[in-house]
């Protein structure tokens, strides 16, 4: 049996112009005060980037996150990663209190972005490959398939460029919803062992390689347990941002998961979308504050109301069904001036 | 000259440094890569789908020629390949079940191609076991 796990306290900032280092300190020190907790409380450090951003120097920065004297580990790939790490910690029993922190400045990406180096070496990259276009093309196969329209994706885009606090344009002719919305920001979340706060119930299935059950170890098996979930927290998002998902048609797939996994209801996933709408035309910033949102009331009574939330399959936005495209549909939707 | 020389006297030089390395492609790719060279389009049989480019799942497969039609799904523009020649293009290939990243040439502006547009293969005349060897171009009426 593992040791229960919740979020006690987090503390988050978004914008750009400001020192990032700085906020990774405030957005700790935040958060360990809604966790009503001191840094000498903390058993362990996770430290966080992007692997294509600031990834490789969460190890040596760990100092900006308390790191220094304390356990540490650094996960440079990802902040689900590192999430699931650091519950690990909790629930193996190597720490009672865990601060997982990360950072990264998206708005590096806005001179040159470099990520076309992460698209495979034999197939995609001599091609040509770069993160924007393959977005681009996978969106248009959602809008060719009537999963999600062009208006959806707008919405979407639209309100990704709130969060990003008014981002500056991207490249010339691009539509906007295409446009890149680069921002820094720092996180930090503590996580204790116990009820108290939110309870992680699950750390999500692409993260499963961390702690896989005994009795499955076939990935196939996780992605397919993972897709109500994912589909799920895809509609949710989509409803903040004013859109919708339609139910995806049931696909064929080359991998099958284990009668175990198919039998089993989808896990219940922790990630939620969090983020808070920002009021049209506002800037960035430079004493932007720092938000500090979970104090241990306060995720008590979020973690009640979410239990009261309706099943998947009755969410509105599964009735918003997106008309679908067909052969005659455009598979070209960018516009260059 | 003094010691003390001033920033202006500095000395800059510009200086190429290149990591080359060199990888395997795999068991799968290795084959898929050299089928170019003879201009030849493979695709793997795993289960009940033909994949392409390959990719392992650790299961049997069958190697099957696919092409030379296809169908698009979806295009994008991209400047940078072919000096902006070229457009970047998720392509179905005849006999494939699966689509594949791949050049379409000439390159369409926004809105001239529908999805479903029939396109041809097209080998380059010197094939270097390489997916810079081929592309797709629409496919002339009625084939």
């Amino acid at each position: 049996m593992t040791v229960p796990v919740a979020i006690v306290g987090s503390a988050d900032r978004i914008g750009r112009d400001f020192a990032v280092d700085a906020a990774v300190s405030q957005c700790v020190s935040a958060a360990l005060a809604a966790a009503l907790l001191a840094l000498a409380d903390i058993d362990a450090v996770v430290t966080t980037g992007s692997d294509a951003l600031d990834g490789g120097m969460v190890g040596v920065r760990a100092g900006i996150a308390g790191g220094y004297g304390r356990e540490l580990l650094s996960v440079p790939s990802s902040g689900g990663h590192a999430f699931a790490a650091a519950v690990s910690l909790v629930q193996s029993g190597q720490a009672r209190n865990v601060i997982v922190a990360g950072w990264g400045e998206g708005t590096k990406f806005a001179l040159r972005d470099g990520r076309g180096l992460q698209a495979d070496p034999f197939y995609a990259r001599p091609v040509g490959a770069d993160a924007a276009t393959m977005a681009a093309l996978q969106a248009q196969r959602l809008v060719a398939d009537g999963v999600l329209t062009v208006e959806d994706l707008a919405a979407y885009g639209a309100a990704m460029r709130c969060r990003a606090e008014g981002a500056g344009a991207g490249a010339g002719g691009i539509e906007p919803w295409l446009q890149t919305q680069w921002t820094d920001g720092a996180c930090a979340i503590v996580l204790q062992t116990g009820e108290a706060g939110v309870r992680v119930t699950d750390i999500g299935t692409s993260f499963r390689g961390y702690t896989p059950p005994a009795d499955d170890l076939d990935p196939g098996g996780w992605i397919s347990m993972a897709m109500p979930g994912m589909e799920n927290i895809a509609g949710e998002a989509l409803t903040s941002a004013g859109a919708a998902l339609a139910r995806s048609r049931p696909r064929r797939s080359p991998i099958t998961a284990p009668k175990s996994s198919r039998s089993r209801p989808p896990p219940t996933m922790i990630s939620r979308a969090r983020w808070r709408p920002m009021p049209a035309g506002r800037r960035a910033s430079t004493a932007a504050p720092i938000s500090r949102t979970a104090t241990r009331r306060s995720l008590a009574s979020r973690s009640t109301s979410r239990a009261r939330t309706p099943s998947p399959s009755s969410r509105s936005w599964s009735r918003a069904a997106i008309s679908s495209s067909t052969t005659s549909a455009p598979a070209c939707w960018i516009a260059r001036a | 000259m003094t010691a003390d020389s001033s920033a202006s006297d500095a000395e800059v030089r510009v200086l190429d440094v290149r990591a080359p390395f060199r990888h395997s492609a795999g068991r799968l790719g290795s084959e898929f890569l050299q089928a170019l060279r003879e201009r030849r389009l493979l695709g793997l049989r795993a289960g009940d789908q033909v994949i392409v480019p390959p990719r392992d799942f650790g299961a049997r497969g069958e190697w099957v020629a696919i092409g030379p039609g296809a169908r698009l799904e979806a295009y994008a523009p991209a400047d940078w390949v072919d000096g902006g020649g070229s457009c970047l293009a998720l392509v179905t290939v005849d006999g494939a079940d699966t689509a594949l990243l791949a050049r379409l040439r000439p390159a369409a502006p926004a809105g001239a191609l529908a999805k479903g547009t029939r396109l041809t293969l097209q080998f380059a005349d010197k094939p270097r076991g390489s997916m810079t060897d081929f592309w797709f171009e629409p496919a002339e009426a009625g084939t």
